[in-house]
């Protein structure tokens, strides 16, 4: 990996046109192509965007010029005099207010020995602020040459700088559309590959639009790199491939033994082949104590800093209340650092921006670590040689040692936690004023409902901006960029169709159970657990985004469970509930720092026999469904009006013998919306069907208020009913997520979500068991 | 003599199977309830589950106490039971006893998890003993009553020694327990006939009369009728049955307000793989127990 340059390797000793604009303040919106384009070939995966990188390559590869020989071979390479000609290109540039002067030009790059990367620039016009048209490219009759056949045009796009977006009615900013970069990153790149589309009209790219991106250290499929530098250097489509596709790159590997990885040096923008290459910003201090006597006041502290061993500057941003003002502050319980070394246990990790070389470190490290310290409990930790800092190569007391982390690893993800997943100058949480290097600005923030329960809560904040002498890659605003990170607190659910347990669920049924305000206010997700021997669970682990993040969560979020506040962020399960029950956990996560509760979730907890068990009955249930062909028909309605001695007309009273039971009045949670109810009699195999209609009389097709066939007929096989029947529908229910246990005839809540376990319940307890025809009430056989 | 014997053990099954379910007093149909049973004339001798021969209030007992062993035993292991101070008198403490012993009795192990969690603190001695570990006790049919889910398997030391720690929760749940008994003995003396009479129930020679084995709700009156008690009580027959925890005997309004007064609970069945609780409840009705028949849940 080579991630220092990130200008797109051209192949040697080729030429290459190019069209570039450089240092655009403000917004480019689309590239239109030149109609001369119909013979350059677009590269294959060559679609990348961000800053200064390609956004298209165009390859020469047409026929020839008839006054020219043909290329020597079908990729437009060989020899050859023919020269070749791009009459003109077009680039529609679309700026909003508040961009400068720039230029653009379009460029010539040769690789010739003779003359390496000696670019045209005769071309180049001066783009005044404010621009919104078409700018044409001419490139008449140009000849080359040189032997080289290979032609490349590059559309090279930089990004404007972080100017905050005004309005364009005519073009709005996409990104202020987009919300997160989760977000924009699959609709950026169907908007980029747009222009592309056989089906799209050609030529029309005045519908394209470039959106701001920003660097972070999003990475989604965990391979070490970020998501940008994934998008900007590898084949679409890496950025999301796990690990074992094709696409997977791996960024774990430290390829020049300087302590970081590929990933890391990516997002530093350092070579991984240079050892003396490395990410220059010592972002994380770890502290570690080894005395448990030494760091027992502010002064003492305060008089040793000299051990920090020099002048830092604290890049931090600061939240007076309520988020406090380390930003992050945990405690970690595994390998911080190099993975062959041994495990720094309980080390306390001050997540502050270091850098070296400004003096203002010591009275602020005075002033906010000393206390810090001083009220935190430092457990013994082994250090050997290999882990002491490089600049402190011993020390008696006190052990400080920088872990060399990237800066885009180090997302204000903790102390955000509570402010929106958008991005600060974006929707739900505008900036004011900008940010200027140097300088210090202060930012408002407005938290929404469902990240803090505060809604509207409007917070300050003041921010230290990074000291310029950080080596900026291209024109990336770095400070904003830790916003990215945001993480909601909302307890996580799934799709009705990924069946639980560990999966939770909405609430899906409304009905005249009453399911909303049964389990009241805010209790609309619900989740199984399967107990195990293990029995504790991590609440955190059900907060979307909580798993791996831990340490972040544990220092913002708190919980009750049943209505009382516990210290701990694991819920110990207890013994194993009885066979076929269960217990609930009424789970809320509220704020360290006050609030109301910000989400809630019911764990229902199911023992070990409930899982074991419905599979097994799914699974042999399933291989034999022969016996549903017994079952009679289904009436599609019936009269509900009832007769004058209270009983209801049968809808088979035609038949002789009757097929099912009266109809009677039927209300139960097992089958919510069911309002009438008649039974088969049993057929010669024992089995039955039930019919469940509405409150019209309408047979309940589909459903789980709809009737369900009978393995055993419960007259006259009420216990074999209970056993095949009845308890798999439970369990199915619980595995849901349903809080309830079968309660006589009906269940001790109502089913809280329909979900796919009741789905393979219903594969074998169908509601339409066969082919045979729904009869009209009153059919005649 | 072995033959006296097995003829003389017939016997006594006869009268204990036919004095349940044939000589019994002509009554009016049982389809509906509530039952007089609340007019019964209280028992002196009140029983857990027809055993036990002492009452919680401690009054004399017909026959001399019987010493329970103060310990659960389950699979290989034996716990002694830790009691609170104060809340449970000598009397609860057997009834406790007795009745975990038939809870968990015919489980076969038992795992220590993880976590002990939250157990409160139990005064012993006017010591507060701490949970140090947590039993899971393994093996088909665990079914424990309700009202004392999951206090059940926690173990503290006292006096250098394991014991079973015993909540003030569960203390408080057999407390009430035993008060519903006091307010129905005959009820209770009567749980194990009815489970003795039932183990010896003939499948060819079934229950003719409804009314012997069954109180039938009215919203499945019309479709038990269809059926026969005959035909119905067949599956009832050939079963090995257990009888219900004495926190399992409740009021029937916990099946519909129609059963209010009257006491309901639940019986298991023992099969080759372990234990079933798919019965039908069964309610005290007109001095006898009898399976009530309610509408199939789905």
């Amino acid at each position: 990996m080579a991630p220092a340059e990130f200008a797109p390797d051209y192949v040697e000793e080729t030429w290459k046109w190019s069209i570039r604009t450089e240092t655009l303040p403000g917004w480019l919106y689309s590239v239109e192509e030149s109609p001369d384009l119909v013979n350059w070939t677009l590269v294959p995966n060559s679609y990348f965007y961000g800053n200064g990188t390609q956004l298209k390559s165009y390859l020469c590869d047409g026929p020839p010029p008839p006054s020219e020989a043909a290329p020597t071979n079908g990729n437009g390479t060989g020899t050859g005099g023919w020269s070749w000609q791009v009459h003109h290109f077009s680039l529609t540039l679309r700026m909003q207010e508040g961009g400068a002067s720039s230029s653009y030009f379009l460029q010539r790059e040769s690789a010739d020995p003779e003359s390496p990367n000696a670019w045209q620039t005769n071309l180049t016009e001066t783009l005044p602020a404010q621009v919104v048209g078409t700018r044409n490219f001419s490139m008449l009759e140009w000849s080359d040459p040189t032997t080289h056949l290979l032609y490349w045009v590059d559309v090279h796009v930089i990004i404007g700088t972080d100017a905050p977006p005004t309005a364009d009615p005519a073009h709005p900013p996409l990104e202020a559309d987009l919300g997160i970069y989760e977000h924009i990153k699959p609709q950026l790149l169907a908007r980029l590959l747009t222009p592309d589309d056989p089906n799209a009209p050609s030529n029309t790219p005045s519908n394209s639009k470039f959106a701001r991106v920003r660097r972070t250290a999003i990475d989604s499929n965990g391979n070490g790199y970020p998501d940008w530098y994934e998008l900007e250097n590898f084949a679409p489509g890496s950025v999301f491939a796990p690990e074992g596709s094709s696409l997977y790159v791996s960024g774990n590997a430290d390829a020049d033994g300087d302590g970081f990885t590929a990933g890391e040096e990516a997002a530093g923008r350092t070579s991984d082949i240079d050892p003396t290459s490395h990410p220059p910003a010592f972002t994380r201090l770890v502290i570690l104590r080894k005395s448990s006597t030494f760091f027992s006041d502010a002064t003492t502290v305060a008089t040793h800093t000299d051990y920090i061993g020099w002048p830092v500057l604290w890049n931090y941003v600061e939240f007076p209340f309520p988020l406090g003002m380390i930003l992050k502050w945990g405690t970690h319980t595994t390998n911080v650092g190099v993975a062959t070394t041994p495990q720094l246990l309980n080390a306390r990790v001050l997540s502050l921006r270091l850098f070296p070389g400004t003096p203002a470190t010591s009275s602020y490290l005075r002033s906010v670590i000393a206390p810090v310290i001083a009220n935190s409990t430092f457990q013994h930790t082994p250090m050997t040689p290999d882990r002491l800092p490089r600049q402190q190569a011993s020390v008696e007391n006190v052990a400080v040692w920088l872990e060399h982390k990237p800066i885009e690893t180090e997302p204000v993800s903790v102390t955000f936690l509570l402010v929106p997943r958008t991005r600060s100058g974006e929707t739900g949480a505008p900036l004011t004023g900008a940010w200027t290097t140097g300088q210090i600005q202060t930012v408002t923030l407005t938290v929404p409902a469902k990240q803090t329960g505060q809604a509207g809560q409007t917070l300050s904040a003041t921010k230290h901006d990074l000291v310029p002498e950080f080596p900026a890659a291209t024109t990336d605003t770095y400070s904003l960029e830790a916003e990215m990170s945001l993480l909601p607190v909302e307890f996580k659910t799934y799709a009705t169709s990924e069946a639980g347990p560990d999966k939770a669920h909405k609430l899906n049924l409304n009905t005249r159970q009453s399911e909303k305000t049964t389990y009241g206010q805010g209790w609309e997700k619900c989740v199984s657990k399967v107990w195990d021997t293990n029995n504790t669970v991590n609440l955190i682990d059900y907060l979307d985004g909580g798993t791996g993040n831990h340490a972040t969560y544990e220092n913002v979020v708190r919980w009750k469970i049943n209505g009382t506040a516990q210290n701990t962020h694991s819920l110990s399960l207890g013994s194993e509930p009885s066979d076929n029950e269960h217990r609930p956990y009424y789970v809320e996560v509220l704020s360290k720092t006050g609030g109301d509760t910000i989400d809630r979730l019911i764990i229902t907890l199911v023992p070990r026999s409930t899982k074991t068990k419905f599979d097994a009955w799914h699974l042999a249930e399933k291989a034999d469904l022969t016996w549903l062909g017994q079952l009679v028909n289904l009436f599609a309605s019936f009269d509900k009006t009832p007769l004058p001695d209270g009983h209801y007309r049968r809808p088979d009273r035609n038949f002789q013998p009757w097929l099912y039971s009266e109809p009677g009045g039927h209300n139960t949670r097992m089958h919510p919306d069911s309002y009438f109810e008649a039974r088969s009699y049993q057929t010669s195999g024992g089995h039955g069907h039930q019919m469940n209609f509405d409150q019209d009389g309408e047979l309940l097709k589909s459903g789980i208020s709809a009737g369900s066939a009978d393995k055993a007929a419960p007259f006259p096989h009420w216990i074999d009913h209970g056993s095949m029947d009845v308890k798999p529908f439970v369990w199915a229910l619980q595995l849901d997520g349903t809080p309830a246990d079968q309660d006589g005839t009906t269940l001790t809540e109502p089913i809280m979500h329909e979900g796919a376990n009741f789905k393979k319940y219903s594969e074998c307890r169908p509601t339409i068991a066969n082919n045979k025809p729904i009869l009209a009430d009153g059919a005649t056989p | 003599m072995k033959s006296k014997l097995s003829l003389l053990l017939g016997a006594l099954i006869l009268v204990a199977f036919c004095g349940y379910f044939f000589i019994s007093t002509p009554s009016a149909t049982s389809k509906r309830t509530p039952s007089d049973s609340q007019n019964q004339v209280p028992q002196i001798a009140s029983t857990v589950n027809g055993s036990s021969q002492i009452e919680k209030s401690g009054k004399p007992a017909t026959t001399p106490p019987v010493t329970i062993p103060m310990s659960l035993t389950i699979g290989k292991m034996s716990l002694p039971l830790v009691f609170p101070d104060a809340e449970a008198s000598p009397e609860l403490r057997q009834v406790v006893a007795r009745d975990l012993q038939l809870i968990y009795g015919h489980l076969n192990g038992h795992e220590v998890v993880r976590s002990v969690g939250t157990f409160p603190q139990v005064m012993v001695k006017g010591q507060a003993v701490e949970a140090t570990k947590l039993l899971n006790f393994t093996g088909s049919g665990r079914f424990c009553p309700r009202p004392i889910d999951g206090e059940i398997g926690y173990v503290g030391t006292v006096d250098g020694h394991e014991g079973l720690l015993i909540s003030v929760k569960v203390v408080a749940a057999y407390s009430e327990a035993i008060d519903r008994r006091a307010a129905q003995p005959a009820a209770y003396r009567e749980i194990d006939h009815f489970v003795d009479a039932l183990n010896l129930l003939d499948g060819s020679k079934s229950i003719e009369d409804a009314d012997q084995l069954f109180v039938v709700d009215p919203e499945v009156s019309r479709q038990f009728d269809e059926i026969g008690a005959k035909a119905f009580s067949q599956q009832f027959a050939g079963r090995k049955y257990r009888a219900p925890s004495l926190l399992e005997i409740v009021d029937g309004t916990q099946i519909s307000e129609r059963y209010k007064g009257s006491l309901v609970g639940k019986l298991y069945n023992m099969t080759q793989e372990g234990m079933e609780d798919s019965m039908p409840p069964i309610i005290f009705d007109q001095g006898r127990w009898k399976f009530l028949i309610v509408s199939p849940p789905t």
